[in-house]
Parts: C-alpha cells; structure tokens; sequence
C-alpha cells in the first residue's frame, strides 16, 4: 500500500520533467500571435538526407552528409517576449548546455550553446536578443565535432 | 459463586456485607489477571482500528495513481507538426538558417580580431620593458 502511494507520488513529480526542454518551449509558444515557429522532424531531415538533388542556388551550402544524424528542428521568432526568455534561459540553467559563444553588438545580444556526450554534439542552441525581437533557434541530434565544425566551416564559405 | 446477574440485582447494603466477610478469598494475582485482560482488550481493539484505515487507504491507493496517471496523460504536450510537407523547403529553411548562424560566428570573430591588438600590447610592452 505505501510502495502504492509512493508510485503515485513518483508519476507526479515526474511531471515536472517536461518543464524545460526545446520541445515543450517550442510547443508553448509557436501558436501564440506574432510568433513565427519552425518544426522539422527526424523524419523530415531523413527525407532530406535521402534527396538525390539539394536545389543549393548560387551560394548554397551542401548540408546533406551532415544533416541525416539530426532529431529536431525548432525556431522561434517573436517580438520581445519577456516569458519567452525566461523559459529560454531556464533552459539554458539546466545545465544541459555550455556555452560556445557570446557576442553582443550594436543592440544584439548573441549566444550560441552545444550540449556535448563525449566527441558527439548531442544538441545546439541559439538565441538572440535585440530589443524588438527574440530568437530562439534549437537543433537536436547526433552529429560529432568534426563534422560539426565542417558544417559551420561549409556555411561559412557560401556566407 | 454468584452471578453477575444475581450481583446486580443485590442492594447496596447485601453487597457491603459480602466485601466485609472475611471467609470469601480474592483469588491470587486477580488484579494482574484483570490488568492483562484489559491490555489485551485495548490492542485487539486498536489492531481493529489500523486494519479499518489501512482497508480504506488500500480502495483509494489505486484510484490515486489512476488520478497521477490520467494527469501526466493530459498534460503531455501533443505531438509536433513538421512546418513544411516538402523536404526542400525544410533544408532551404535549413540552409538560411546555417547561414544566420555561421555569420553570427564570424561576426564575433571579427570582433575578437579586432580586439587582438589591444590584447597583445600589455605582452609588448613587458617585451620591450625586459629587453630593456
């Protein structure tokens, strides 16, 4: 009977796991008004990665060999949203992330964030904070370093 | 020996006159004997009353965890909608936003390259300083 009590106590608590993750963000805020959502799914970056021709245009970066070991796609742009931020940077506090870069200029304030499991980049986060708009940009997957910085690096060329 | 009954319907005065009378012995050790009994009496008694509250807690444990059940059930949040049906328009969004992202870093880049002369002018200084 008490082992009873203490699974319901357990299953209760457990809710408060689904407080701060990019998913649960995404789906408080991508509804709302004013606020422009992206999703893209571990489905649709397979379907990607599967394509035979990437329309690249004259600058396109080719992000196929690295985009098929990614899980989630989520974008959020919104006017400044002060609930918005806070979710963010209790995301952020989780302890999930580190810091990769910070950069504020001109009234733009710029973090990038990875979440790391040994060599492999497990996640990565973007916000940016100017004082009209909020942007928060979240990639899930497994990708290593290497091919990581050959993404940015490939991105960085086309730029 | 007399009934409880029959004790009972004596009066007061039948009754003085029996505790008076020497003769009638008390049994030995009938005080512990009546203190064990009641003892006993008030355990049985309280046992009862655990078992009563336990029965209940056992009817009501499992509609408790059919309530935290159906909570976590109906707070999940529903499952996501891919924003594009077209893959290419998913890895063009893709590919702006790579873009954004490699221009916010060489942005910082530049701004650290310009920030290197001002970093290494202290260790020039010490240089020429201990050259001295």
């Amino acid at each position: 009977m008490k082992k009873t009590i203490i699974v319901a106590v357990l299953a209760l608590l457990s809710m408060s796991a689904f407080a701060q993750d990019a998913k649960s963000i995404y789906n408080k805020y991508s509804g709302q008004e004013g606020v422009t959502g992206v999703y893209i799914s571990g489905s649709m970056f397979k379907m990607m990665g599967e394509m035979p021709e990437i329309p690249l245009g004259e600058d396109g970066t080719d992000l196929t060999p690295y985009i098929k070991a990614m899980d989630g796609f989520y974008l959020l742009n919104a006017p400044h949203n002060d609930a918005m931020v806070k979710d963010a940077e209790n995301l952020v506090k989780s302890g999930k992330y580190e810091m990769m870069m910070e950069v504020t200029d001109e009234g733009d304030h710029v973090r990038i964030f990875t979440s790391k499991k040994g060599n492999m980049i497990t996640g990565f986060l973007i916000l940016v904070d100017d004082s009209s708009e909020y942007l928060f940009i979240c990639m899930d997957g497994q990708i290593s370093e290497e091919d990581f910085q050959k993404l940015i690096a490939e991105a960085m060329k086309n730029a | 020996m007399k009934r409880i009954d029959d004790i009972v319907k004596d009066d007061f005065r039948e009754l003085e006159r029996i505790a008076d009378d020497n003769a009638i012995s008390v049994p030995d050790a009938l005080e512990d004997k009546v203190r064990d009994a009641l003892l006993s009496t008030a355990i049985r008694n309280e046992r009862r009353r655990g078992n009563r509250a336990g029965k209940g807690l056992a009817v009501l444990a499992p509609f408790a965890v059919a309530a935290a059940l159906g909570l976590v059930i109906w707070t999940r949040p529903p499952k996501l909608q891919d924003t594009f049906d077209d893959p290419a328009l998913a890895y063009a969004q893709l590919e702006e936003t790579f873009t954004y992202i490699s221009n916010q870093i060489s942005r910082g880049l530049d701004i650290a390259d310009e920030a290197a002369p001002a970093i290494n002018k202290p260790a020039e200084t010490l240089k020429k300083t201990l050259k001295k």
